[in-house]
């Protein structure tokens, strides 16, 4: 199995699979944290922002192997 | 009429035409001048036009003359850091940062905060954009501040010689406003002193006079620096304007020391006790209309005159002990009053010439102490540092950043900027910075390259930042105009080896999320900027020092403190006068899910209730600081202890658990506390009075009583509004 994501192409311009990877991360935690804020669960953590900061990388990491092409 | 006033309003442009005239003339001008003369990077001339483009000729001296001086001793400083630390990457990446974390700390306290600014951001514009070959920082160095001071000139050649506006006018219309507010604030007291009836408007309005008078006085000084520069008038006395703000400062704070005490006098008939309360009151009040008079250029028509404000002593006997000390308090309070407003006059009528050229000048102003170590600068210190470091590691460590010279410099400039106003968020600066990203790409993009000459370039720069400075002229739209005309200035790239190229302006979208991430960030860590996280940490620190005051009340008279106590002291009395402002401040920016049940106006309640408890604690220290009756101090020694330790503990306790403030009980026991003290004050002065008690000292031990009750009902005062709120929400931790 090859784990290496491939580059992204929009407009003729190549970006890195990282950028995209972390980018969606980003958007995937923050969307967690609204919701986890919502149902006023987030007071179980020690440091909310650190868990986000955690949830961005756990997310990206998924992201970049799983849902972004080879 | 009409067909006048419409051709006067067309002949005669108004401030919003005139500004943005002038700040696009000069513009051109000094691009026209930069190109001419082959230096390079010539939008940091312009940036010096744009930031320090202001309407008064002085507002823009002062801000340029900042501007130039701080930018030369950073370009110093930055050769010098290079030269000392010439192949050491680390050694010299640390002292650069001590340096922008000492400008950033010296940016607090001061009105020429911008002289420091200009320092901390020009050492990484110096030493970053001139790599990687070392001989550029020289040559950036000298590029930067010659720029720099050329935009300055430029725009003060063209804002002297263009319709000319004054910065006098600003600084004396302020100081008129001040004492026509502080005027009618003092009717105000005095009605409520004196019983009088038809006060026509309620609490609300004081309270929205008393935040003017605060908001004018915080601007005052800042506008005198700038009308010194441009009015001789005011630069020939500006030493004895100076001591002229620092009296009107004083009579502020002595003000509302005096309202403060009419909680404690209740229902009492002051004018009963104070047989010249009236003869006071309509003196002072002829005293602040000479003063106001004065200002608008009318020679005084009244000159102060001695009025003793005493208490009537056979009336004032009938009171209780507690009474008696708030009665006291109120007239030591009126008669610093009468003292200050004829201080007040005299510097007046000298600054403004009504006094005999024989007449030695007022007491000038003698710079105050720099504020001590301030625990939330530090922490905004501390997150300009953290930035720094985040973008120099990107910078070093990530492989073809995009503008990762950009990344360091403008993150730097975004996180020193922040320090000043520590509640914004960075995201409020996205929609400015993708306005200017458009702007000045589509001008590199679809202009530029049709143009051929500086006529064509002069006139698009011409008609850019006129349009942009016109359309965007409301203060509200400030972020959008700076932000418009910096991105446009450094998206076209005019240089003088012009280049074309779409990848500046895609750099420059990537490069600014980069900086607002790493802003929103360092909001987080290392210590968090949330609202509701600062306005506990505040609170918490304010119990801390109130207790460590009162512990120092406790102090023995006959020894002197030594110099950390009194360093100590010092630092605490600051930190519970601060406290108040900086509650206030972050209260606004409390989110709804951090308030709960509690609404903002019940957060801004306790948020006041806090004032109170920080203005008498200022007037428990004044009061704690006169001369005592041994014999009085030796019998009342033993409850007044029991009175500080119990305050002492309460404070402790209320820094970790605010919501532990219990309205009633501190009621009852604040109650049943001043009976027996009124009941052993009685007991200790009869004896005293055998040993012979000056009026003085008596009067003086009635302050000091008044101010510790005082203190006391402010904290049962802050248990009743504390009681209001969430606090179970507040604390949670949330995302």
């Amino acid at each position: 199995m090859n784990l290496f994501p491939s580059e992204f192409a929009f407009g003729g311009i190549y970006f890195p699979p990282l950028l995209i990877a972390s980018i969606a991360g980003l958007i995937l935690a923050w969307w967690t944290a609204q919701v986890l804020n919502r149902y006023r669960l987030s007071r179980f953590f020690f440091y909310p922002p650190l868990v986000l900061l955690a949830l961005a990388v756990i997310y990206t990491v998924l992201v970049g192997t799983f849902v972004i092409p080879s | 009429m009409p067909v006048k006033n419409g051709l006067s309003s067309i002949i005669v442009p108004s401030d919003r035409f005139k500004d943005a005239f002038k700040i696009a003339l000069a513009m051109v001008i000094t691009y026209a001048i930069a190109l001419s003369q082959g230096w390079e990077t010539p939008f940091w001339a312009g940036f010096a036009v744009v930031f320090c483009g202001l309407t008064a000729v002085g507002d823009s001296l002062n801000k340029g003359l900042l501007r130039v001086f701080g930018t030369l001793f950073g370009a110093v400083a930055g050769l010098a850091l290079l030269a000392l630390f010439p192949q050491d990457r680390w050694a010299f990446l640390i002292a650069m940062s001590l340096f922008i974390a000492f400008c950033a700390y010296m940016m607090g306290g001061t009105t020429r905060w911008y002289f420091w600014f200009m320092a901390g951001i020009t050492v990484p514009i110096v030493t970053v954009t001139g790599e990687p070959d070392a001989v550029n920082n020289f040559t950036r160095a000298v590029l930067r501040t010659q720029q720099t001071t050329l935009g300055i000139v430029v725009y003060s050649l063209v804002s002297v010689l263009i319709w000319p506006a004054s910065s006098r006018g600003d600084f004396e219309g302020a100081v008129r406003k001040l004492m026509g507010n502080q005027r009618q604030l003092f009717a105000r007291y005095m009605a409520r002193l004196t019983g009088a009836e038809g006060e026509p408007r309620g609490e609300a309005d004081a309270a929205q006079l008393r935040g003017e008078v605060t908001r004018t006085l915080g601007g005052l000084r800042t506008l005198l620096d700038n009308a010194e520069l441009d009015t001789y008038e005011i630069w020939e006395v500006r030493r004895a304007w100076r001591g002229l703000v620092a009296q009107l400062d004083t009579l502020n704070g002595t003000m509302e020391a005096w309202r403060q005490t009419f909680h404690e006098l209740g229902g009492i008939d002051a004018q009963r006790f104070i047989k010249s309360l009236p003869a006071v009151g309509a003196e002072l009040d002829l005293r602040l209309a000479a003063i106001e008079g004065m200002l608008d250029g009318q020679a005084p028509t009244h000159q102060p005159v001695d009025v003793a404000c005493e208490p009537d002593r056979t009336q004032l006997a009938e009171l209780s002990h507690f009474q008696q000390s708030a009665v006291l308090l109120a007239i030591s309070h009126l008669v610093e009053l009468e003292r200050e407003t004829r201080a007040l006059f005299e510097a007046i009528r000298y600054v403004r010439g009504f006094a005999s050229p024989h007449e030695a000048g007022p007491v000038a102003d003698v710079p105050a102490a720099r504020a001590l170590l301030d625990p939330d600068w530090l922490i905004g210190v501390l997150r300009v540092i953290a930035v720094l470091w985040l973008n120099l590691l990107l910078y070093i460590y990530v492989p073809d950043l995009p503008v990762a010279s950009g990344l360091v410099i403008v993150g730097n400039v975004l996180a020193m900027l922040m320090l000043l106003h520590p509640q914004m968020r960075p995201f409020v600066l996205f929609w400015p910075m993708a306005f200017g990203t458009v702007v000045g790409a589509v001008a590199h993009v679809f202009i530029m390259p049709h143009l051929s000459g500086f006529l064509g370039l002069g006139t698009m720069l011409f008609v850019t930042v006129f349009g942009l400075v016109y359309l965007l002229y409301s203060p509200r739209q400030i972020l959008f105009r700076f932000c418009g005309l910096a991105f446009f200035m450094v998206l076209v790239s005019i240089d003088v080896h012009q280049h074309y190229s779409v990848l500046t302006a895609v750099n420059l979208s990537l490069v600014f999320p980069m900086i607002l991430g790493g802003l929103a960030l360092t909001g987080y860590f290392p210590v968090s900027l949330r609202p509701e996280d600062r306005f506990q940490a505040i609170l918490e620190r304010f119990f801390h020092s109130s207790a460590f005051l009162m512990a120092t009340t406790g102090w023995r008279r006959d020894r002197a403190p030594s110099r950390l106590q009194q360093w100590r002291k010092a630092f605490h009395l600051n930190e519970v006068v601060l406290a108040p402002g900086k509650l206030a401040g972050w209260t606004r920016t409390l989110p709804a899910a951090a308030l709960g049940s509690a609404s903002q106006a019940q957060v801004q309640d306790l948020v006041t209730s806090v004032q109170a408890l920080s203005d008498r604690m200022k007037t428990l220290m004044q009061a704690r600081a006169a001369h005592q009756s041994d014999a009085i101090v030796r019998e009342l020694r033993e409850d007044v202890r029991g009175w500080r330790v119990s305050v002492q503990e309460i404070f402790a306790r209320l820094a970790s658990e605010p919501e532990a403030a219990q309205y009633a009980s501190y009621r009852s026991r604040l109650d049943a506390e001043l009976e027996r003290l009124e009941a052993r004050i009685a007991e200790a002065l009869d004896r005293a009075d055998d040993g012979g008690l000056s009026s003085a000292e008596g009067e003086s031990m009635y302050r000091l009583l008044g101010a510790h009750r005082g203190l006391s009902e402010a904290l049962v005062e802050f248990a009743k509004q504390a009681a209001a709120i969430d606090w179970p929400r507040l604390r949670e931790a949330r995302f």
